[in-house]
């Protein structure tokens, strides 16, 4: 083997492994931040689905512990689910606290609804009265990652009548 | 000596060939990684489609909760199955509405219609695509939402079965409906200032009441105000009889007045011959200085002299200014602002 060739071999070896290395690197990026949209988009859905399956099975608002119009939005509603013996309602609630969202049902543990890689930054319950005991509430999620360096974010909104039990 | 050549020879290509095969892998690994992005992103965007699309028809159902008459059955033309315009779902007053104009893309990216076509059944009372008699009672829906990537369109049929519920009916029992002036009277909500709340004095007639809604006269005057309710009174400072829903006053009409209802969650008993107030309020509060609240309103009067022209109560501003509960504000009594209140029978 030359000196040629060595050189050669040496220069190739050092060009492969950059070029090796900085694909590695970018492909990883790419994982994480394929990770990063699915976890925001999975987060974003369960949530939604969650409080828009609670609300329309509630019979009505607990305005009380309700808070409207608010990106740190507070939800507490009044349903026939899970309902205590000798009770014949009960109430569940929402609420975001520190970018997690969290639920619980009277009489259980509370629950988290999302997991520490994404942040709940819009949690914002609209109340509509659209007549006589004709109620609904609009829900606007928007769920962005908790890593700064690959960042994702969805915003979903629901309308959900409350009908009472189904 | 030919086999040491051939050794030599074999290496070159072995490294062209990895080098090959190692950007191939590379490269095949990138692209599945860019592949993933995109269809996540269709996904995200197929989802919002569909929750929009999903929305229009809640807000449909919630239009035909609230009349059918007059919010569904005019909603479709001649002939048969022939679709409607277009009609697009806004939240005005905090209720549904359908809006014959666009309302704008939905977060900068969706465009979102619901159209009506009246529905057909045969002789055996089943849906047929043509010919048949026009049901009344049924509609059917079709929403659509759009973006430049994604379309994504839901199908529905509602009826008119609330007509058979025999729903309970309000009726209005006190009002002052000829308010014609709209100015910055109360200076409401206050802008961060803490100037207070305005309120109307109302006397119920001979028999008591229970007061399920109220409707003022109002119209946004600027972009953004503070979201508003209202408080039923013994004065305007006293007892909090009842507290009504929010209403989101970007939602609220900036061209004309309209009358803007607050509905009551459980009915306010109110005695006869009795006078009351209705106290309008913002969040944050327009009573505090500093509080972040934004202006303004315009609740719609009408000025008499020497006396309001509402014999019952009189307008009131300024309650509750600088953070004291106690101040009842100024009497207007040249002045009545426009409200209506509704009770169940």
């Amino acid at each position: 083997m030359s000196l040629v060739e060595i050189v050669m071999y040496v220069a190739l070896l050092g060009a492969l492994s950059v070029f090796v290395t900085n694909s590695l690197i970018q492909i990883a990026g790419a994982y994480q931040r394929v990770r990063a949209e699915r976890e925001v988009l999975s987060g974003a859905r369960t949530l939604l689905d969650a409080v828009a399956k609670s609300t329309a099975a509630a019979e009505e608002v607990y305005t009380p512990a309700s808070r409207f119009n608010s990106d740190a939005g507070q939800l507490s509603l009044v349903t026939v689910l899970g309902a205590t013996p000798g009770h014949t309602t009960a109430y569940i609630d929402f609420w975001v606290d520190g970018g997690r969202a969290f639920s619980r049902a009277e009489g259980s543990a509370t629950t988290t609804l999302t997991v520490a890689s994404v942040r709940v930054v819009k949690f914002r319950f609209e109340r509509l009265v659209q007549g006589l005991n004709r109620e609904a509430v609009k829900t606007t999620v928007q769920v962005d990652s908790a890593n700064p360096r690959f960042p994702a974010s969805v915003t979903l909104n629901a309308t959900t009548a409350l009908r009472g039990n189904y | 000596m030919i086999s040491h050549s051939r050794q030599q020879g074999f290496g070159l290509i072995e490294v062209v060939i990895v080098t090959a095969l190692i950007v191939t892998a590379l490269f095949g690994f990138a692209q599945t990684g860019a592949t993933a992005v995109r269809l996540l992103h269709t996904q995200q965007d197929n989802l919002e489609a569909t929750l929009l699309a999903r929305e229009a028809l809640e807000a449909v159902r919630s239009a035909r909760d609230e009349s059918w008459s007059a919010n569904i059955a005019w909603r479709t033309v001649s002939p048969l199955a022939s679709p409607s315009l277009r009609y697009y779902p806004v939240i005005v007053n905090s209720k549904w509405s359908l809006a014959t104009t666009s309302p704008g893309l939905i977060n900068g990216k969706y465009a979102r219609y619901v159209v009506f076509a009246k529905v057909c059944r045969n002789g055996s009372d089943d849906i047929v695509s043509s010919c048949g008699t026009d049901d009344p009672g049924t509609r059917k829906v079709v929403a659509t939402a759009t973006s430049t990537t994604q379309s994504v369109t839901l199908t529905t049929y509602i009826t008119d079965f609330q007509s058979y519920l025999n729903p309970s009916a309000e009726t209005k029992s006190v009002s002052f409906e000829n308010a014609i002036t709209g100015t910055n009277l109360a200076a409401f909500p206050s802008n961060n200032a803490g100037t207070g709340d305005p309120a109307q004095g109302f006397t119920i007639g001979a028999t008591a009441i229970s007061v399920s809604k109220i409707e003022l006269f109002l119209r946004s005057a600027s972009a953004t105000p503070s979201d508003i309710y209202v408080e039923l009174r013994t004065s305007p400072t006293g007892t909090v009889l009842g507290t009504s829903n929010m209403i989101t006053a970007t939602t609220m009409a900036t061209t004309s007045p309209a009358w803007v209802e607050f509905r009551f969650f459980s009915p306010v008993a109110l005695a006869a011959a009795t006078k009351y107030y209705v106290r309008l309020r913002s969040t944050p509060s327009s009573t505090d200085a500093g509080s972040g609240s934004v202006g303004s309103l315009y609740w719609d009067y009408y000025q008499q002299s020497p006396s309001g022209p509402y014999a019952g109560g009189e307008a009131r501003r300024y309650i509750g200014q600088l953070s004291n509960p106690a101040d009842a504000g100024q009497s207007l009594d040249q002045y009545d602002y426009g409200f209506r209140i509704y009770a169940l029978p």
